[in-house]
């Protein structure tokens, strides 16, 4: 058996951590397939003026998903079928396999961000354009856009059809939204958010995790291999950032941005966060580099950087994948009390906006705090039992 | 131990420096701001509110913006450089950018060119002649290839889609020459006088009250300049001139002189200033010293953060024993799913909920600020009624998510110290269980808590963001978060150095206390 075997035995054996890590992969899936679930552009339509297919030529176009993030996962509706093939196909060497299938993942979406502005077309309101010409249409279930204001229907009940604000114009009665979820107070649907802003979470959840492993993992090597005069201060940089607290620091870092966005939303989480990483890698590296390994990988005169980053740095990933787990969970929790409290991109869907104006329309918009909070409360519980389970698997004294 | 205290002292000097710094480089890497009492073509403009206006002053005299920022060396401005700034607002083809740039320069100047000012006036209005002639003109056209106005540079001007010739430099005839003198005349006007320091908050120390007075002495003498608009721009000079006289030497610099100015009129070095006075500066929001703010708002976050603290400890110790002593029982998978579930909830979420359920629909407690509208009036009994049951709800979601985290932490540790050997002999002694649980095990799996407690302490002073934004409660979260969006990099830096310095010294006392407790431990 394989170190990795015996790991997953253990997990296997904590039931409720497999089905949490099932839900994880559940929300993952939901907000990758997102458009397919909700979008206000139908799949296929008889317009004469419309494309073939007006859902998949909005996919990549910046007039409906101006944000980066959509259009990475966007691309991911059609890359993850091929992933999931290929690794029932490959019974070996899956690793290198999911590798290049990522690389050329990256390299489609960094290609699709440079052309698509070319791809940009009109907005259309195709509920409204399809109901005028009669034509006939197939949309996706949930017939709404993330950020499409309604600006003449208000804050709605959940499972019932748009309450107008005073004064508006109805729309024909087929026009009529129905929000499964209610609405918030610029009558955007409230499921449809949450579906959008689960992308926005676990993209600034795993990136901002990554980047703290990345910074972490390589100063905690510098420090915990060389020693000395690095140790003491790259040991006192990190002291210095955790002597802050967290939330603190990061609303310092944010009041400089001058126009705040996700990326340096998880730029300033990320500057953030390294110090805990830091010290768990240092921490392992002085324990094994006095072992015998390491000294044989320097008796056969290979060179500092290979022994840190290719001997050493393999054994102590345990701890820090546990460490990466949590820190996706906290910081879920830090992005929406982010937006929570008003910091952070206002044209991102996010689910600390929805808890946030729920809180503001606190008589109306009950249905607002109940969907933000729980999405928020799901996500994090789920990556902590999944996170408690890996701990505990990856500890030999508890394994059963 | 005593070695160990000091060099634990000294490693606290580094980090807290590392701190400040970081402080310094954020305000000085922030978007610059500026006051907004300049027009696009570089001439004064009243229309800026006056509020506006002293905002950014305070905000620009609490970080010396006005200075350098490592290295002052304004006593070697030369002539010619000051002629090429004054000139901007003449110049043919210069940016607004630029020419907002060149007026912006000069403000910071403040009285240091007034030398400069003096001569390139006086030439201007009766020396036209060297003024043409002479090295300044040749300067100022050399200045004029190599720099060049902006929109040559590749900056152009809005609409301008082809690149038009570069005009040629001013001829220096008598138009401009007239133009130079009463931009000059005005810049004297602006720059020469001293300002009295305004203190916000508090008593003003006697030197400043005595500048004070002298500035304003001064401010009349030179009334009959300031303010009379009549006056054309040569009598006006010769009045400069006259006052100038008088003071020559104050610009006259001598080695030692300049070495000061180089080292110590310099932001870096006022901040460090500012900082070994303890003085935090003053905030441009509240207009008040960042100090009175934060002693205005501590109590409150005190009384909440101490609060709930002591309700976690008192209910997560005891619980963290129970569960422990019945390990997978029924009740502690049960405490443990649960505890476990309020260590993944949002505390937004549950601030909220508490809110609408116990705030809004129930009406049992109050749901905004810290005490009732006649609070003065009450008794003391009155008085500490009032604010329990204002901060019922706020203690309550702060107390939630510590709670979890501490009684899992109590749960771990007696589960590692019951299975030691002495609580086995406590056993074998023929004690009860209880004695055993509580008197032998569970009180040294208390120690580990001590260092929990250091390091929850800045979260004791600097209070809950949170929680104060959600229940508007005025302390020192609700400060900082306001200070954040209004960009009052002040509160912002004095909030951050107070919080440093108070959980250095935490992590330092809990680390003392713990050789107390635990007297296995040794420190060298």
């Amino acid at each position: 058996m394989t170190y990795g075997e015996i790991v997953l035995g253990q997990f296997r054996k904590r039931r409720e951590a497999v089905w949490c890590l099932r839900a994880f992969l559940v929300i993952l899936l939901l907000a990758t397939y997102a458009p397919m679930l909700a979008l206000d552009v139908p799949f296929w339509t008889d317009l004469p003026s419309a494309p073939a297919s007006p859902w998949f030529s909005a996919l990549f176009d910046t007039a409906v998903f101006p944000l980066a993030v959509d259009a990475f996962f966007n691309l991911l509706m059609g890359t993850l079928p091929v992933l999931v093939v290929l690794w029932f196909l490959a019974r070996q060497r899956r690793l290198k396999m999911v590798l290049a299938w990522a690389g050329v993942h990256l390299a489609l979406f960094l290609w699709i961000l440079t052309a698509r502005d070319a791809w940009r077309t009109p907005v259309r309101d195709y509920p409204r354009l399809v109901h005028e010409a009669k034509a006939s249409a197939v949309f996706p279930p949930i017939r709404h856009h993330p950020a499409k204001r309604m600006s003449e229907f208000t804050l709605t009940k959940p499972l019932s059809p748009g309450k107008l604000q005073p004064g508006a114009t109805a729309p024909p009665p087929e026009l009529h939204p129905y929000y499964i979820l209610g609405s918030d107070n610029l009558g955007n649907d409230v499921l449809t958010r949450l579906l959008y802003g689960a992308r926005i979470s676990l993209t600034i959840g795993i990136l901002a995790v990554a980047i703290d492993i990345a910074i972490g993992v390589t100063l905690g090597a510098l420090a915990g291999y060389l020693g000395g005069v690095v140790d003491d201060a790259l040991m006192l940089v990190a002291q210095a950032v955790m002597v802050i607290p967290v939330l603190f620091l990061i609303l310092f870092l944010m009041s400089v941005v001058e126009k705040p966005s996700i990326y340096t939303i998880v730029l300033v989480i990320a500057l953030v966060g390294w110090p805990s990483i830091m010290r768990l890698v240092r921490g392992e590296f002085l324990r094994q580099r006095e072992l015998d390994y390491v000294t044989a990988a320097r008796a056969l005169g290979l060179k500092d950087r290979r022994v840190m980053f290719r001997h050493i740095v393999p054994n102590t990933l345990a701890p820090v994948f546990v460490s990466a787990t949590f820190g996706i969970a906290g910081v879920v929790l830090i992005e929406s009390t982010l937006a929570f409290l008003g910091i952070g991109d206002p044209g991102a869907p996010s689910w600390g906006q929805i808890l946030r104006i729920g809180y503001e329309n606190n008589i109306m918009g009950r249905h607002l705090i109940w969907a933000g909070g729980l999405a928020i409360f799901a996500l994090v519980l789920v990556v902590n039992v999944v996170g408690e389970a890996l701990r505990d698997a990856l500890d030999p004294k508890l394994r059963r | 131990m005593w070695t160990y205290v000091g060099r634990r002292l000294l490693l606290m000097v580094p980090t807290l420096f590392l701190i400040s710094l970081l402080n310094f480089a954020i305000v000085n890497l922030a978007p610059a701001k500026r006051p907004t009492n300049v027009s696009t073509t570089g001439e004064l403009d009243t229309s800026a509110s006056m509020e506006a206006k002293e905002a950014e002053h305070i905000f620009r005299r609490t970080f010396y913006l006005d200075r350098p920022i490592f290295l002052n060396t304004r006593y070697s401005l030369t002539d010619g450089e000051i002629l090429w700034l004054l000139a901007a607002p003449a110049r043919e083809g210069e940016l607004p950018k630029a020419r907002r740039r060149a007026f912006d320069d000069l403000d910071d100047y403040g009285r240091t060119i007034v030398p400069h000012l003096m001569r390139l006036a006086t030439l201007a209005a009766d020396d036209r002649e060297t003024l043409r002639e002479g090295p300044l003109r040749s300067d100022y056209e050399g200045r004029w290839r190599d720099a060049r106005p902006g929109w040559i540079r590749g900056e152009r001007p809005p609409g301008v889609s082809a690149w038009p010739p570069p005009p040629s430099p001013p001829p220096f005839d008598d138009a401009f020459c007239e133009r130079l003198l009463s931009l000059a005349v005005d810049r004297l006007g602006n720059n020469a006088p001293r300002r009295p320091i305004v203190v916000y908050g508090g008593e003003a120390p006697p030197e400043t009250l005595a500048f004070n007075r002298e500035v304003r002495e001064e401010q009349t003498l030179l009334r009959g300049i300031l303010t009379d608009r009549k006056t054309g721009d040569r009598e006006k000079l010769v009045k400069w001139a006259a006052w100038y006289d008088g003071r020559r030497a104050e610009w006259e610099y001598s080695l030692g002189d300049k070495v000061a100015m180089t080292l110590t009129e310099t932001r870096f070095f006022n901040f460090w200033r500012n900082l070994a006075h303890l003085d935090l500066g003053t905030s441009f929001t509240h207009r008040k010293k960042v100090w009175d703010l934060i002693l205005e708002r501590i109590d409150k976050s005190l009384v909440l953060s101490l609060g709930s603290l002591l309700l976690a400890y008192l209910i997560s110790i005891p619980l963290g024993i129970l569960s422990a002593v019945n390990h997978r029982s029924l009740g502690d998978v049960a405490v443990t799913v649960l505890l476990f579930a309020l260590y993944s909830f949002p505390p937004t979420f549950l601030g909220v909920l508490l809110v609408i359920f116990f705030g809004i629909d129930l009406k049992w407690f109050p749901v905004s600020a810290f005490h009732s509208a006649g609070y003065d009036e009450l008794t003391v009994l009155g008085k500490l009624r009032d604010t329990a049951w204002h901060v019922t709800l706020p203690m309550l979601t702060l107390t939630v998510a510590s709670l979890a985290y501490y009684s899992r932490f109590m749960k771990a540790g007696l589960l590692d110290v019951i299975r030691e050997d002495y609580v086995r002999t406590a056993r074998a002694k023929g004690l009860s269980e209880f004695v055993v649980v509580v008197r032998h095990a569970a009180r040294n799996s208390l120690i580990p808590i001590i260092t929990l407690l250091g390091a929850s302490l800045p979260v004791i002073v600097g209070g809950s963001i949170v929680v104060e934004f959600i229940f508007e409660i005025d302390g020192m979260g609700k400060l900082a978060y306001e200070a954040a969006i209004k960009k009052d990099y002040a509160v912002i830096m004095g909030i951050n150095i107070l919080v440093a310095v108070l959980t250095t010294v935490g992590v330092f006392l809990a680390d003392l206390a713990y050789a107390v407790a635990d007297p296995r431990i040794r420190y060298r």
